[in-house]
């Protein structure tokens, strides 16, 4: 199963090496060309019927994660963060250390019967954190690790109910789902990348030299997006459901998408009875963004899956909005011409 | 003058649906250049030939701070996200008009009297919700999509010497731009009138257009805030002030201007008795700052219109300032610049 092998596969910014190898192994029987640019992006050419476009279809490569910052002389590990980790969310939890092997880890923190009333009130800061591998001192520990080792979350991908459990869903759900129609070996309408990106967590860094190498006419960004459908919250701040198929962004941090490009995306699912969300909040942004602003700007899609406690290390989405993705994905290869008029514009 | 501004910052265009005020900025332009385009984001770039063979870009962006439905509730209440910088404490009891004409107004979620004007200080757009007077779900939906844009609602007023409306933010600067093709016969420059999308959420527009011009020189004109000299205990640090001419930029946020443009458009300025005053902005930024480093560089600065009570559906300008930021630069377009 590619979403169970993606999501296990470590992967924070900076570190995508193993994403990148799978995906160029399990890829390159069905592309016509290739690059990996100097930041470590993929570049995958599917070639179409015509030349005279060119349509980019991409998903980020890397995790949010940790990072070895410091090794203490009693063989505790202090880290840094990489992408947006609410220091909550770490307490107590199970890590991976990659240094020249696995080292694994649990994330400490000083008892609560020990904590002053006011640190017990206030929310937790990253300081008072700190990884604890079972090593009484830093000997054993710096011939294994150095600092600037990625970590990463101990969750195996696993089903929970209904869903789908695991560490790294945003975006290796986008990976497997550009990867999956990839492999369907579809010839396009037109010239078609398929971009899977590094450093998207850290700053939307990788999209934007990708974007400026192919100068696309038209993207579609393939995305884990935030879903807060829990009884805490008021229907009105959900942004997105688990379960009700892929969402379409309408504005976010930096960009409003363009009505034509929502009107053929929604469309094109209704003609084909795949589910679809719109997603509410405009708040946090993805590569989009970068690559709508590249070179002369081009028009771009953004596509995301709904994933629950997403930038935390258990992720949950549905199987059900992955299999409509796909087939929504499959379509936008397979019906490229309907996001362009009959002589070539955009429509 | 008063007319065009009136209809341009009554149309309602906010980032990203900028369909309707791209049609009536074509409309007038078309007349007086040599061609008009409209890239893939939809920028407006017009091209009027001149005879000095370099190329100078002017910019105004043409989308304006807005909403976006997000949610419509059982009992037809709806909810919306800001586009663009909005203070949401300015918004209880504001009109907005959506796309497709719906008028509503808004207010905010506070359960207890003894906490409603603690409520009111606290609030954000997540305890916002705007009222179009449906009384169920489908009643909205019948006026109101989700997705849909929305805009403060239009209310333009001549108080003769200034001009109060939703929109100014740059709406003037597009009128300045058409005042200026009708005054300005054949320019020593190359014209690239570049009317920008999306400005409010990022200088979108802007940043694609200038990559395809590659200019040797830009101007982007914008509205600026005014504080201590000309409101009642306004800012301290802002010197600006509505009547005392064109704002030549020298630092915002976004950008340090060119300081050699600025000295040529000063003493262009006073060559032609016209007044013009300088700005420094601790806060915001302007297209100038994404034009400036387009490629490898451009020449760039940026003239702003003072402006009170930016982002706001009340925003006043002083009409003077809008004939003398015309007249700098009918003058301007004519002189080559040298470095």
């Amino acid at each position: 199963m590619v979403i169970r092998t993606l999501s296990n596969l470590p992967g924070v910014s900076g570190h995508e090496e193993p994403v990148r190898e799978y995906l160029w192994e399990e890829s390159r029987a069905f592309i016509d060309n290739h690059w990996i640019d100097s930041m470590g992006n993929l570049i995958l050419l599917k070639k179409g019927t015509s030349c005279s476009k060119k349509v980019m279809m991409l998903a980020h490569m890397d995790e949010v994660g940790l990072m070895v910052r410091h090794i203490e002389k009693k063989g505790t590990i202090r880290f840094s963060t990489l992408g947006g980790i609410e220091p909550s969310v770490l307490a107590a939890k199970p890590v991976i250390i990659h240094g020249k092997e696995n080292i694994p880890g649990v994330i400490g923190m000083k008892p609560i019967h020990l904590q002053a009333p006011e640190e017990i009130k206030s929310p937790l800061k990253k300081d008072s954190l700190y990884i604890d591998t079972g090593h009484a001192s830093d000997e054993e520990l710096k011939r294994l690790t150095q600092p600037g080792d990625p970590i990463t979350f101990d969750t195996p991908f696993a089903p929970l109910g209904q869903l789908w459990k695991g560490k790294a869903f945003d975006d290796r759900a986008g990976c497997a789902i550009l990867l999956e129609t990839l492999k369907m070996n579809i010839q396009p309408a037109y010239d078609t990348f398929f971009v899977f990106c590094v450093q998207e967590e850290v700053g939307l860094r990788g999209s934007r030299i990708a974007a400026q190498r192919i100068e696309p006419d038209l993207a579609f960004v393939f995305e884990g997006t935030t879903a807060c459908d829990i009884p805490l919250v008021d229907p009105h701040r959900w942004t997105t459901q688990l379960g009700q198929g892929p969402a379409f962004t309408i504005a976010h941090h930096g960009l409003v998408f363009q009505a034509s490009i929502l009107q053929s995306l929604s469309t094109l699912a209704q003609e084909n009875q795949i589910p679809f969300q719109w997603k509410q909040k405009i708040a946090g942004g993805n590569d989009s963004t970068p690559i709508s602003k590249a070179g002369v700007g081009c028009i771009t899609g953004s596509i995301s899956l709904p994933v629950r406690y997403i930038h935390s290390p258990a992720s949950l989405m549905s199987p059900k909005d992955y299999e409509a993705t796909l087939r929504l994905s499959e379509l936008i290869l397979r019906k490229q011409s309907n996001f362009f008029t009959h002589d070539g514009r955009l429509s | 003058m008063k007319n065009l501004i009136q209809q341009l910052t009554e149309i309602s265009s906010p980032s990203g649906r900028e369909q309707n005020i791209r049609q009536a900025i074509t409309d007038h332009i078309r007349p007086y250049v040599d061609q008009v385009q409209v890239d893939a984001l939809g920028n407006i770039i017009a091209y009027k030939k001149g005879s000095g063979g370099k190329k100078l870009l002017l910019d105004a962006h043409m989308d304006e701070i807005g909403f976006m439905v997000s949610h419509i509730d059982d009992h037809g209440f709806i909810r919306v996200e800001p586009v663009g910088g909005h203070m949401p404490l300015r918004m209880p009891n504001q009109r907005i008009r959506f796309e497709h004409g719906a008028i509503g107004c808004f207010f905010y979620e506070s359960e207890e009297l003894s906490k409603h004007l603690a409520d009111y200080q606290q609030v954000t757009f997540d305890r916002l919700f705007v009222d179009i007077g449906a009384g169920t779900k489908n009643e909205a939906l019948s006026r109101v999509r989700i997705g849909e844009s929305a805009t403060f609602h239009p209310l333009f007023h001549d108080m003769g010497g200034k001009v109060m409306a939703k929109a100014m933010d740059d709406r003037i600067g597009c009128a300045i731009i058409i005042e200026l093709l009708r005054q300005c016969s054949t320019p020593w420059y190359d014209l690239y009138l570049v009317f920008a999308v999306q400005e409010e959420v990022g200088l979108v527009g802007a940043t694609t257009a200038a990559y395809g011009v590659h200019p040797d020189l830009a101007i982007a004109l914008d509205v600026t805030s005014t504080g201590f000299r000309d409101l009642p205990k306004g800012l301290k640090r802002i010197p600006m002030k509505l009547g005392d001419g064109p704002a030549i930029k020298i630092q915002d946020r976004s950008m340090i201007a060119d300081a050699r443009l600025n000295q040529w458009i000063a003493q262009t300025a006073e060559e032609h008795h016209i007044p013009y005053q300088y700005e420094v902005l601790p806060f915001g930024g302007t297209d100038g700052g994404a034009i400036q480093t387009t490629k490898t560089g451009v020449i760039t600065t940026t003239l702003s219109i003072p402006t009170r009570y930016i982002h706001s559906p009340c925003e006043m300008i002083d009409i003077n300032d809008v004939h003398h930021t015309v007249q700098l630069l009918s003058h301007i377009v004519k002189k080559p610049f040298d470095s």
